[in-house]
This record gives structure tokens, sequence and C-alpha cells, in this order.
């Protein structure tokens, strides 16, 4: 969840006003405003609604308070991060001052474009390049059973004290444990290491179910089957649970 | 027409490495690798490990295609061939 301040730059907030106020409207921000959830009423029009042309799914709480609004979406915190390309500069400085922007200005905001390009190029190559070496060091650490299925399946299956967990493809909710029967799930674990590409984090999941499961469980944010959510401190119960039933089985 | 005459010096080849370590990071993996018979590159090899362990990271000893599940290690020993460092693991 993301809190945006509505009154400039203060809590660490970027102005966010301020960057509104670019594209959309000339109104002055004092202290505090409304943000109107419907379109065209009040002052503050249709703001709402131009988000929305970009993110429907969002939902607004405390539309009307001051001060604070919440957003429940991220896309819209990096858009309003984002740097106007210099068409969406040009049509801004057109609609504040009526006057079209000097060619100084335009050139200034081309120049900037392109950097902006640039550097995401850069970025762009510099996560595949990551993503790549990470797939390499995943790959090297499985068995062909499990590399074969990651191709084919996108999944690879390990399997602890007659347990069997299926990792996904992924990084972030994509590790199941598996029921008896064939498509059932039992569990599902959000879990992973810190700042790492896709692959990294696969295998990672991998080494710590294969090594120490108990504390993968303790750590890990676990999910029921139907979607329900199991209390932290039950964690660690839960997993000597259905473990220790599976060992005495086998 | 002198004749000209080219020596070629022979240094002893660097002993192969016997030990790797590769440590998972925001770029994917960086390794270090190590011979055992190098004092220097064991000594660079186990500050990097125990820097490593001290930020929390987990060691596991590993072979190739997942044939063996390797264990755990908590010190560093110059005998190791192929170690894996992941970042504290964390909910998400």
């Amino acid at each position: 969840m993301v809190i945006a301040n509505m009154t400039g730059t203060t809590n660490g907030c970027i102005d966010v006003w301020g960057v509104w106020n670019v594209t959309y409207t000339n109104t002055a921000v004092t202290t505090a405003m409304t943000v109107n959830a419907g379109p065209n009423i009040g002052t503050n029009t249709a703001i709402w609604t131009v988000w929305n042309q970009a993110y429907t799914s969002t939902s607004i709480t405390g539309a009307g308070a001051t001060d604070v609004i919440y957003v429940n979406n991220q896309g819209i915190w990096t858009n309003w991060n984002k740097q106007l390309s210099a068409r969406e500069m040009a049509a801004a400085h057109q609609a504040a001052t009526g006057r079209r922007a000097s060619q100084e200005d335009r050139d200034r905001w081309k120049r900037q474009d392109e950097e902006q390009r640039l550097r995401q190029e850069a970025a762009a190559r510099e996560l595949k390049a990551a993503k790549d070496k990470a797939e390499v060091l995943l790959l090297r650490h499985l068995s062909p059973q499990q590399q074969e299925d990651l191709r084919t399946k996108n999944s690879f299956t390990v399997e602890v004290d007659g347990c069997k967990y299926r990792i996904h493809r992924g990084s972030h909710g994509n590790v199941q444990m598996l029921g008896e029967t064939a498509g059932q799930i039992r569990k599902s674990f959000c879990i992973q290491p810190r700042d790492c590409p896709e692959g990294d984090a696969m295998l990672a999941q991998k080494l710590m179910l294969e090594h120490d499961a108990e504390e993968f469980w303790k750590i890990a944010n676990v999910t029921h089957h139907d979607g329900k959510s199991i209390p932290k401190k039950d964690n660690v119960l839960e997993f000597r649970r259905l473990h220790h039933k599976k060992e005495a089985a086998a | 027409m002198d004749q000209i005459q080219t020596e070629t010096e022979t240094k002893p080849a660097a002993p192969p490495y016997t030990g790797e370590m590769a440590i998972m990071g925001r770029e994917g993996d960086t390794k270090i690798i190590w011979s055992k018979t190098t004092p220097v590159e064991v000594d660079v090899a186990k500050m990097a490990f125990d820097k490593l362990k001290k930020d929390g990271y987990s060691a596991y000893s590993v072979s190739d295609n997942g044939d063996k599940k390797g264990d755990p290690v908590k010190d560093f020993d110059p005998n190791m061939e192929r170690l894996v460092m992941v970042p504290p693991m964390q909910a998400g």
C-alpha cells in the first residue's frame, strides 16, 4: 500500500501534487486538499477518472478526506514518479501558459527523453544478464528430471520427508506443498531471498526446503489451499504435524 | 642477415582451482574461486565466507545436477568443492 501525501515533499513523499498539476490542472494546493473520487465534481475535476483510465482495478479509501489518501496500487505510484516525456512536457507547458514552449526547452526535454531511454535500456540489459546468470546457476543444480520439468511445465518438484513441494517459475508465492492426489495443493508459501533474480530465488527455495524445511515454514507466509493464511505462530506446528505424519507412515 | 632469435619464457602454470563459491545477488551470482594449495586464495575465500555468514547468508555445499543434496555449511573448509551462498530469506 502506498500512502501518498498531498501536501508536497513531507514525510519522504515525492511532490505528487506538483506532478499532477503539470499535467492536469492549474489548481494550487495549500496544506490540504480533497480528491473527488467521482468525475467532474468540485474543483478537482476528473483526476480519479484519469487515473482509472490506466488502472481500472484500483480502489481508493478515504476519498474526501483531507491531507492523505490511501491508494492500493503500486502502478499508480510508479506512474506518478515517472519522468514526463518531451511531448507531455510541451503539452503541459502549453496548457499552463497558453504559449508554445521555446525551442531551447523542447530540445532540452528531448535530450532528457533520450537519456531516460538509454538508462532504461541499460537497466533492461542488466536485468536480463542477471536473469540469465541466475538461470545457469539454477539449472546446474537441478537433476535432469527437474530440468526437464522446468522446461516443459515451468516448475519442478522437491521431496522432503516424503512430502512433495512444487517450485514454480517465479520468486514470490511460487512454492506449493502438494497433496496425496494429483493436482491437490495443500499449502502455498511466499518466501524468497532478498534482492535476487528469479533463478536464484528458486534455487534458494529448493536448497532451504531440502536442508531446513522447518525453518522454511517458520519464515514463510503460508496459506491453506482455500487461500486462508495460517497465523505465523502456527507455521511450525503445522509443519511438524504434516511432516511427522508422513515420516511415521514411511 | 642476422638471425633473429626469440626466447620464450615458460612460466609455471597456476594450480587449477579446487573450490568455487557462488554468491547470490541482485546481478546474478558472483563467483570466488580458490586453489587449496594457494594460501592467499584460501584466505580471500575464507574472509568472504565469514563476512557473508555474519551478514546472515546461508551456505550450502552442492554438486552438479542436484545429484547430492549437500549439506548446510557452518565453517569454511578449503577442501570443499562448491558452495552456494544464499542471502537471508524473507517472507513475501
